[in-house]
């Protein structure tokens, strides 16, 4: 079930630096939003403080607010364990448990979750791994460990893993910067048909493939080296890349900074 | 690196002088082979003492083994090869090694893990360095302080514990009543309270390395802190875990005077844990060896080579167990033990980083994920309700959907149920405890040889030696067992490290194909002995086969024997640090490759080496079985250890020596003496660090 999430204020701090600062915006459901801008500009820690991965980290923190259709995912009482259930998250480089199966990575969230009925794990792992385009590659194999895969399909894995959970959003942070442009494509074809079941957010660094997956574009920026990160602004992607209101972001796009 | 790189760029000296053209042949070749030729003939002459050691042994014990009148494997009777007809049998005693190593086994393996997952994941960042050196250091406690524990403390204390055992299982045969201090059980708790550190400390490494991406795909997926050690932590660390325990094993298989000391021994299958009796291969030989004979002797290096094939056996396993969690992680376990930093492809100063950014992690995230429950419940009930309904009357037909609604629970942030999270703090006390549980026994050690050892310490002691001195005078002390150590210790470092460092440049820069294979091969085999047998390498091959007397120099030869694997390859591991691209520099402006290994590799590598080196004095200073076979026990001053007539005393030997006085003075100087042993072994440990972290590559 797709979730809004709106974000007001909010900063992130590893120790005592400040690497994004104030940053307000809305993710609607069922849309892709992409988040552009330099190395270093943020986007990537952005996007861990929505799951709370980004406390993971020694000495990070949060402050500000983060709203998941009106429950305050840094409110009192609420479990970052619950919310990374809800908020699902693929990485930058494919990270399949290495002594797993296909199928028991595919299971694992749900066996933490308890599901132990065999029938219901089976009918999930297919259906997530139909869902992530992966299931006729690997249908005969699924006992096979993940690391078996070529990295296209370990992301494809990866990507299966964390639907199977049926989480509200699904946050991925530059899920083909390690991938060739085959498997790049099969990615981005499944991040269109994903969307109409949940929300995503994608960090890239490839300005075509914001402009070809996204629906909304979220430009970061900082002003120098050691200054937090910033949102300079949100709009639909084909506007962004169109006629951005912002110089910066004109700039970025056509290829006069970076 | 900085340090290095001017070196590099300064022009190598040509052999022909100034001004004349750069010379293309002779001096620069000849240099390399002469230099090839040495570190090839260093790998070659540790083949040859190698060969020839086992050769001697062999010869020694089938000279017994022909004599013996009795079955060698079934014989239960006294040890007495040196009858006429001789008598004597291996097989009950290595039943009893296998026993009390098993129990040791038993008892340390599950602690040691929870004691690693309790450093690497659970505890507080800072504590969590502390605590690891802590472990470290423990680690290199000498058995001999185990064994003084043992007797002293342990033995009067097991019997309530043992009476504790046998109400509650004496319907089990082996736990039948009988209770008795010093059983096989408790020589088995001593054992494995020594080799608690060594598997904690090498656990915590492996742990360490688990890569940072499976821990986040765990938390990622809404694991619990326990549900990600055992999704992530554990099946990564699992092999180097397992060959960690197995190292354990065969270091309690080896084990000689902690076990001599606290077993009341007797030559009979062991079947009854509690009561006494029983006997191991390495404390039957520090046992007997003093009234041994020809034969005698012959009867016990034969045992010495069974305990040495059997733990051959298990570090090859251990071997074999990490092989299959790849050859990288092989090396950084073995590393491990001694902490040298340098693991696979980092930079010491990389891996400390990782170390403390992973244990850092684990810290933040205990305190973060304390939410409070009572909150959570109310959160869960609020929500989960109307979502299921919601989900339900929406219709959704994927199956995965239903799966949500029934399986997961349903509410938008519901925390994880009540098990999980039970689990999850059940699993983390469970640490806790373990945690708790290894160091009231390391504690006590170390404050008991602190509070007895302390009020003798003084300048007299050290000073002045035991000669002339009654057990029940005070005074004395062992000025003369400090002069033995130190000589005994620096001969085999003097020994040890040309050889190993050779042998060590032979294997990074030189090794190939079979001979490099082969010295791999036995450079490990060493790695795994057993001090005793160390000791008995030394007997057979120099005091029996070529003549020579027990003095302090055949110590140090013993002792070279434990250090030399320990400097091959921890310098192997440093060696191997330094980045090809230095070398590459090197080679690029014309300097021969053994004047690259001496000018750039080796100054590269030396901090790194200084530690190992120190890390292995360390070890060879605190053994003492080989001490007592090759070494003639005094109570005066002797500062020549060539002297032929006159054995030499350590500071082992000593508190092996005094340990049964029950004369309150004797006593004194028995725990000062480990005291002091102690002290200076983590004097060394200490320093050894800080050099490694002082000339960290990088460090400001």
């Amino acid at each position: 079930m797709a979730k809004r999430i709106d974000v007001a204020g909010l900063s992130a701090y590893y120790g005592p630096t400040r690497a994004i600062e104030d940053i307000s915006m809305t993710i609607e459901p069922r849309t892709v939003t992409a988040f552009i801008g330099p190395s270093g500009c943020g986007k990537s820690t952005f996007l861990r403080t929505l799951n709370r991965m980004h406390e993971v980290i020694p000495g990070a923190r949060v402050e500000g607010k983060v709203t998941l259709d009106d429950v305050d995912l840094y409110g009192t009482g609420v479990d970052p364990v619950a919310v990374r259930r809800s908020i699902g998250m693929v990485f930058q480089r494919p990270n399949p448990f290495p002594t797993m199966s296909i199928y028991e990575n595919v299971a694992a969230g749900l066996r933490l979750a308890g599901v132990k009925k065999r029938s219901e794990l089976d009918d999930v792992v297919e259906s997530s791994l139909k869902g992530a385009n992966l299931w006729k590659e690997v249908e005969n194999r699924l006992k096979k460990p993940g690391s078996g895969l070529s990295g296209g399909q370990q992301q494809r894995l990866c990507i299966a893993r964390a639907i199977a959970v049926s989480p509200d959003v699904l946050l991925m942070d530059e899920p083909c910067s390690a991938l060739d442009p085959i498997s790049t494509t099969a990615i981005e074809d499944l991040i269109s048909q994903l969307k109409s079941e949940f929300t995503i957010v994608i960090v890239t660094h490839n300005m075509q493939q914001a402009a070809r997956v996204s629906d909304r574009t979220a430009f970061f920026n900082i002003s120098g080296t050691g200054t937090p990160g910033r949102l300079i602004e949100i709009d639909d992607t084909s506007r962004i890349f169109a006629n951005p209101t912002e110089k910066a972001t004109e700039d970025y796009i056509t290829g006069r900074f970076g | 690196m900085s340090g290095i790189a001017p070196t590099a760029t300064r022009p190598t000296p040509r052999p022909g002088g100034g001004g004349s053209a750069p010379a293309l042949d002779s001096g620069t070749r000849r240099g390399d082979a002469v230099f090839s030729g040495a570190v090839r003939g260093a790998a070659i002459l540790l083949l040859i003492l190698m060969g020839a050691i086992a050769a001697f042994l062999v010869y020694r014990a089938q000279d017994a083994l022909s004599a013996n009148t009795a079955n060698v494997l079934t014989y239960t009777g006294t040890w007495a090869p040196d009858d006429a007809p001789p008598k004597f049998g291996i097989g009950a005693l290595a039943w009893g090694t296998l026993v009390t190593s098993l129990i040791a086994i038993v008892i340390a393996a599950p602690v040691a893990v929870g004691v690693a997952l309790f450093i690497t994941q659970y505890a507080p960042r800072r504590l969590a360095q502390v605590l690891g050196y802590i472990v470290d250091l423990l680690a290199a406690v000498p058995s001999i302080i185990y064994g003084l524990w043992g007797i002293l403390f342990l033995v009067p204390h097991m019997q309530g514990a043992s009476q504790i055992i046998s109400d509650v299982l004496g319907w089990l045969p082996p736990f039948e009543a009988g209770v008795f201090g010093r059983s096989v059980f408790t020589a088995g708790v001593i054992l494995a309270i020594m080799i608690l550190p060594i598997i904690a400390a090498i656990s915590r490494e492996v742990f360490l390395q688990t890569p940072r991406d499976q821990v986040e795909a765990a938390y990622a997926l809404g694991a619990t802190r326990w549900e990600m050690i055992k999704l992530a932590v554990l099946p990564y660390g699992r092999s180097g875990v397992g060959s960690a325990i197995v190292l354990g094993f065969g270091r309690a298989l080896g084990e000689t005077v902690a076990v001599a000391m606290v077993l009341s021994t007797s030559s009979i299958f062991v079947t009854k844990l509690l009561q006494p009796g029983g006997n191991t291969i390495a404390a039957n030989i520090a046992l007997q060896f003093g009234s041994a004979f020809s034969t005698g002797q012959g009867a016990l290096i034969a045992s010495g080579l069974v305990l040495f094939v059997v733990t051959f056996l298990v570090n090859w396993l251990a071997r074999r167990i990490t092989k299959h969690g790849g050859e990288a992680r092989e090396r950084r376990g073995l590393g491990a033990l001694f902490r040298i930093g340098g693991r696979g492809d980092n930079t010491p100063m990389e891996a400390e980083f990782d170390a403390t950014a992973t244990a850092a992690l684990a810290g933040s995230v205990s305190s973060l994920s304390d939410g409070r429950p009572e909150v959570r419940g109310a959160f869960e009930a609020k929500d989960s309700v109307p979502d299921v309904v919601a989900d339900e009357a929406a219709g959704r037909n994927r199956t995965h959907r239903a799966t949500r609604g029934a399986g997961l629970g349903g509410g938008v942030l519901a925390a994880p149920s009540g098990l999980r999270r039970f689990r999850s703090s059940l699993a983390g006390g469970l640490t806790v405890a373990t945690f708790a549980l290894a160091v009231i026994p390391l504690a006590s050690i170390l404050w008991l040889v602190v509070s007895k050892g302390s009020h003798a310490l003084n300048v007299d002691f050290l000073t002045h030696s035991l000669r002339n001195i009654d057990e029940k005078q005070p005074g004395g002390g062992v000025y003369h067992a400090i002069i033995g150590t130190v000589e005994q210790a620096g001969l085999a470092t003097l020994m040890a490290v040309p050889i190993g460092l050779l042998v060590a440049v032979y294997l990074v820069e030189y090794g190939r194909g079979m001979l490099a294979r082969t010295v791999t091969f036995f450079v490990d085999v060493m790695m795994g002995l057993p001090s005793i047998v160390a000791g008995l390498f030394i007997l057979s091959l120099w005091i029996l086969g070529l003549g020579q007397k027990a003095n302090g120099f055949a110590g140090a030869l013993a002792l070279m024997i434990l250090m030399l694997p320990i400097v091959i390859r921890s310098s192997e591991e440093m060696l191997k640090l330094v980045p090809d691209a230095l070398r590459e520099a090197s080679y690029a402006l014309g300097v021969p490759k053994w004047r690259t290994i001496m000018k750039i590799v080796l100054p590269t590598a030396l901090p790194g080496i200084i530690t190992g080196v120190m890390l292995g004095v360390a070890r060879v200073m605190g053994e003492t079985a080989p001490i007592l076979l090759v070494v003639g026990y005094i109570n005066n001053i002797n500062v020549n250890p060539f002297d032929g007539n006159q054995g030499q005393a350590t500071l082992p030997t000593v508190i092996y020596n005094t340990f049964t006085s029950p004369e309150h003075a004797s006593n004194d100087r028995t725990w000062s003496a480990a005291l002091l042993l102690i002290l200076i072994i983590m004097l060394l440990n200490i320093v050894a660090r800080l050099i490694a972290w002082w000339k960290k590559p990088g460090r400001a």
